[in-house]
């Protein structure tokens, strides 16, 4: 079991698609889109999210499979992980896979302290067990509600909600984020795990 | 070149009026300066072809306000009810020399869920009857796009449904008057409906008033803010395809929206979200007697004495709603979030009758 630092940030990397399309004003064309979430894997906070478009759904989940698995472990002063969103804003899934795989080398490492090396790595999330007092379940499905949940100054730009501009899903996506990061402020522990009843 | 008119010609908003209402009674009542501001606008030398089709098409659309806009088909449409940095209304705040901050506090609502403008239909006739004894315009209020608000609470009276082709319209309140009146079979045929489900539409009505009473007295902006949250997941809920037999003798639960047609698909989580905001006022008056039931706040004697001949399978007990949830795929979904918007006056441990979390 690795022993977990408190200098350390453990972010969960979070793929979502959305069920709804960007529409390409300029083309009049439809594209698919996902949303990357980097998120405090101890509080629950977003710290950075990434929009990609034009993935195919296949691609898309492949990608939420491998990532899900991994955690990502970085110093307190370099967050948020910029690298992997910066490759996730240029829409090349593909990039980004390589640029996982190449420091997946550490994930099956034996060496625990390999794992904690100054610069950002990547880890097995079940080896960290400060990270399971969070509910990723519920944290999960809140980002997904507050991304389908369209407040009123969003709802009124919208005409068709299936094909939605660029502009509003960026919009919608940073509204998410910021719907999730208040209700972590106002109740830090609203996705936390209750701890078991004693008396059961 | 100094515009023509005087300020104090401009008609005064009607209590809770929506912008687009007002919008028209102004460019009815003086039109000349939009006019003048379409046609000088400083954009011509940029126009293109399609530009300028557009734009005098707009001015037809001023210029003759009965006759629908067809530039808005193949578009997101605009709303011009609640949305202020819209195009159109910027040019309308030039057009009349209108302050920006005065529009807004006039006509902006409060943070209440709303219907989108492709599904406003909602209409309450004696409202609108009222406003014409006091303006000469039927006017359309910017309450009647709440979607908590499916009864009119001044004439506690559910809200009737207008056409699903009407939404887009500059003169939407007018045409929605007009319309009920062309279409009078329709609604002695409503008026029949609603004396046979007048229990269930005052349950509901209720259940209405309480939950307004609940948000008035909330002062933290969280709290309301979970309370509404709450509430629309609920209603969500209860719009879920087990739950549809509830809804067997209301007309219509959806309407049709923009190039969407009438297919009610709920096969995944965009309807979960969406269904509620496309619903009815008929189907959303019926899920406030739903919710009421899962709150407790309708008793089971009330909601038997309720019962509607011909819905014999409305439930009339949170257990008969909730054994058909509990199987519901999308339930889970919604209960945690439910779990997530408890507060005080709104919380899961009120709902009666054996979620299942």
């Amino acid at each position: 079991m690795l022993i977990t630092d408190h200098n350390l940030r453990y972010i969960l990397p979070c793929c979502f698609t959305p069920k709804f399309q960007v529409l390409d004003i300029q083309t009049g064309g439809r594209k698919n889109c996902f949303v990357f979430f980097a998120i405090d894997g101890v509080t629950g906070r977003i710290l950075n999210y990434a929009l990609g478009y034009d993935a195919t759904v296949t691609e898309t989940v492949d990608n939420l499979n491998f990532i899900k698995r991994e955690i990502w472990c970085a110093p307190n002063k370099r967050l948020p992980p910029l690298e992997i969103i910066r490759l996730l804003r240029s829409g090349n899934l593909k990039a980004n896979k390589c640029f996982m795989s190449d420091c997946s080398k550490n994930i099956n490492s034996k060496s625990a302290n390999e794992a904690f090396l100054p610069s950002s790595k990547l880890i097995v999330i079940s080896r960290v067990p400060r990270l399971n007092l969070l509910d990723l379940k519920m944290l999960q499905s809140f980002v997904i509600h507050c991304i389908y949940d369209w407040p009123q100054n969003v709802l009124c730009r919208i005409g068709k909600p299936t094909v939605i501009a660029a502009d509003v899903v960026n919009d919608i996506v940073d509204l998410a984020v910021q719907r999730v990061n208040a209700i972590l402020d106002r109740k830090p522990t609203v996705f936390g795990i209750s701890e078991p009843n004693p008396s059961q | 070149m100094s515009l023509s008119y005087s300020k104090s010609v401009l008609p005064k908003p009607y209590p809770g009026e929506a912008l687009s209402s007002w919008m028209f009674r102004v460019r009815e009542l003086v039109p000349q300066p939009a006019l003048y501001a379409l046609s000088n606008s400083t954009f011509d030398d940029k126009l293109t072809t399609h530009g300028q089709h557009e734009r005098d098409e707009k001015l037809d659309a001023l210029k003759t306000p009965y006759l629908p806009s067809s530039s808005f088909t193949h578009k997101p449409c605009d709303d011009l009810d609640l949305c202020f940095d819209g195009e159109e209304i910027q040019a309308f705040v030039n057009a009349y020399a209108l302050s920006e901050s005065w529009l807004k506090r006039a006509f902006a609502a409060s943070d209440a869920p709303i219907v989108p403008v492709a599904y406003r239909r909602g209409y309450c006739y004696r409202c609108m009857e009222e406003a014409i004894a006091a303006t000469g315009f039927p006017i359309y209020l910017k309450c009647w796009r709440f979607l908590l608000q499916p009864y009119c609470i001044r004439h506690s009276s559910l809200l009737r449904d207008g056409n699903d082709f009407l939404f887009e319209r500059i003169d939407f309140g007018r045409k929605l008057f007009q319309q009920h009146w062309e279409q009078h079979r329709e609604q002695l045929r409503q008026e029949r409906i609603d004396e046979e489900n007048r229990y269930v539409l005052s349950l509901g009505l209720r259940v209405q008033k309480r939950l307004q009473k609940l948000l008035k007295e909330c002062n933290d902006s969280g709290v309301r803010h979970d309370m509404l949250s709450f509430v629309t997941t609920l209603m969500r809920i209860t719009f879920l395809p087990s739950l549809r037999f509830c809804f067997d003798d209301t007309k219509d639960i959806t309407v049709q929206g923009f190039d969407e047609g009438r297919i009610n698909r709920f096969n995944n989580i965009m309807d979960f979200y969406h269904t509620v905001r496309r619903s009815t006022s008929a189907a959303r008056g019926r899920s406030f007697y739903l919710v009421g039931l899962m709150l407790d706040w309708i008793n089971d004697t009330e909601a038997e004495r309720a019962s509607i001949a011909h819905c014999n399978f409305l439930p009339t007990s949170p257990e008969l709603i909730w054994v058909n949830l509990n199987r519901s795929v999308g339930a889970s979904q919604a209960k945690s979030m439910l779990k997530l918007f408890s507060t005080k006056d709104l919380s899961v441990s009120m709902l009666k009758g054996g979620l299942e979390c």
